[in-house]
């Protein structure tokens, strides 16, 4: 049986990719933090899964959930998909946040995916992945903390599409836009559209997909690919129509008083 | 130029370069290290003027900003995040303490200085500026972590520049390869690259200066070095698969 590791597996993209890549027949180990939703989404896999309960903000947590994956047999996939955002002026922010939103989104990957190499607990032939954001094509005004996260992920995950290519592991990175998930809702100006956000069901069919073609990137969907270009040729314009759409529209957003 | 200035990592290399082009310009030069001052020689390193903090500490920062108004500067004309490490080598080999200093010094380190500082910056209507690199920009098989977080400085600079236009500039440079002490110190084996062939800090030092007057977003240093982000940029497909292919012979 082949068997995935997936982070930020109990909610969200996460979620969706478990319950896809159970179905798919993979042993799923899931990593999250919400022990009960992580259970919830166990008991709703086809097949038989794992959990490690871990919050990747905390250095020991990693740590120990770093042991405890090594001690498992090797991985054919690997999806560091656990994200969190904090949106607002990063003037008016507070530090702590935007703290967490790094060690999540870029530390932990960074140390998990050292501790997988080392152990050769990522199976020769198989497929890392890398979920980053569209927000490495046109900037995001109002979470800038995240998209430094998401660059740095993208930077990493390119760098290692070379440096693991003799052991034969494949890496894609993801770019997903917009997606209907609880954490989507949470950092969206009031008033967005629910209606062009991605289900993260079908994002997780594309990435599947997209693994066992070994593609090494997935922009999903053509409005999110029209972005992405649109930032690669005109990055001000696109800088420009992100900040209208999301930076302008933030209750904290414009210059502090202070 | 008549200006406070704020410069970290001032004790080598790039950062040396730079203080003492700056040092008979500016109004107030704010020298940061994390070594003694009684290891640097030269006249530039004042008690007055030089904060030791060493940014792989999470109260670095902190002691910075406290540095500052101890000695009453309330305004910084411009504010240079400098300071650089990392590691040369396999992934795999990477330690966990390796890779969380990298990302602490290199990313974290200044981000958290650049928001303690924000009012300072405010008020003069000032700038700040990231010394990124070039690897931002291509694959680096062996400084993997070192390049994700010049890259990830990079996404911050580039978001933030939108919050603060109209009040603060937010600015990137991107030297390449340079005769520092840096490739030693990050464990590049001697051999490896001829690092006397690389342009020397005094010449990039002064590249950067132009680059800050011009007020580009972001600057590439050198034309090489444009031409290879370029490439990186633009070529990715064919670039990534032939560094595939040689990585793979090796
Ligand atoms: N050299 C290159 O080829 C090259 C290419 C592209 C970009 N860059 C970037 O340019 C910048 C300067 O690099 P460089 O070549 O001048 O390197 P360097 O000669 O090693 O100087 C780096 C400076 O940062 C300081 N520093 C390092 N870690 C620190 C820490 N934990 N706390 C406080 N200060 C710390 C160093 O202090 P010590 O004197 O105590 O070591 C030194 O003052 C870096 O951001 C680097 O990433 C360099």
């Amino acid at each position: 049986m082949k068997r995935c590791l997936v982070t930020g597996a109990a909610a969200g993209i996460g979620r969706a990719l478990a319950l896809e890549l159970s179905r798919a027949g993979f042993f799923v180990h899931g990593v999250d933090v919400d022990a009960a939703a992580g259970a919830a989404t166990a008991s709703e896999l086809e097949g038989p899964s794992d959990f490690t309960i871990a919050d990747l903000a905390s250095d020991g947590d990693v740590a120990r959930a770093a042991a405890e994956l090594v001690e498992r047999p090797p991985f054919d996939w690997v999806v560091h998909n656990a994200g969190i955002n904090a949106v607002g002026a990063f003037a008016r922010s507070e530090l702590e946040p935007q703290r967490r939103v790094m060690a999540i989104n870029l530390l932990a990957p960074l140390l998990l995916t050292a501790e997988l190499l080392r152990a050769e607990r990522i199976a020769r032939g198989g497929s890392l992945v890398f979920v980053s954001s569209l927000s490495r094509f046109v900037g995001y005004p109002g979470a800038a903390c995240y998209a430094a996260s998401k660059d740095g992920l993208a930077s990493y995950a390119r760098s290692l599409s070379v440096s693991l290519a003799p052991r034969g592991i494949h890496v894609l990175t993801v770019y997903p836009g917009p997606t209907r998930t609880e954490h989507a809702r949470r950092h969206s100006p009031p008033g967005s559209s629910e209606a062009k956000r991605m289900p993260p069901e079908e994002l997780a069919v594309r990435i599947r997909r997209a693994v066992e073609a070994r593609k090494r990137v997935l922009i999903p969907g053509a409005a999110n690919r029209f972005s992405a270009a649109l930032g690669h040729v005109a990055p001000r314009v696109a800088e420009r129509a992100m900040k209208k759409l999301i930076f302008d529209k933030l209750p904290s957003a414009g210059p502090a008083t202070s | 130029m008549a200006a406070t200035i704020l410069l970290t990592g001032a004790t080598d290399g790039i950062g040396l370069a730079l203080a003492r082009i700056w040092a008979g310009r500016a109004e107030r030069l704010v020298l940061h290290g994390r070594r003694p001052i009684e290891e640097m020689g030269e006249a530039l390193f004042t008690p007055e003027g030089y904060c030791r903090a060493d940014l792989a500490r999470a109260e670095a920062p902190a002691e910075v900003a406290r540095f500052l108004e101890e000695r009453g500067v309330d305004r910084l004309d411009l504010l240079v995040h400098n300071a650089g490490t990392g590691y040369f080598g396999d992934t795999a080999e990477q330690a966990g303490r390796s890779i969380r200093e990298t990302v602490r010094v290199n990313l974290e380190a200044p981000i958290e200085l650049t928001h303690r500082l924000l009012p300072l910056l405010r008020a003069a209507g000032g700038r700040v500026v990231f010394v990124s690199s070039i690897a931002a920009t291509m694959p680096c098989a062996e400084y993997a972590v070192y390049a994700a977080t010049k890259a990830a400085l990079e996404g911050f600079a580039r978001s933030l520049r939108i919050e603060l236009a109209g009040e603060v500039d937010v600015q990137v440079v991107r030297p390449g390869a340079t005769r520092t002490g840096m490739h030693a110190k990050t464990g590049v084996p001697p051999g490896r690259i001829d690092v006397e062939r690389f342009p020397p800090a005094q010449k990039v030092a002064g590249e950067i200066v132009r680059a800050i007057d011009s007020n580009r977003s972001r600057t590439t240093i050198g034309l090489g070095n444009k031409l290879l982000v370029a490439a990186g940029r633009n070529l990715a497909v064919p670039l990534d698969g032939a560094l595939r292919r040689k990585e793979r012979r090796a």
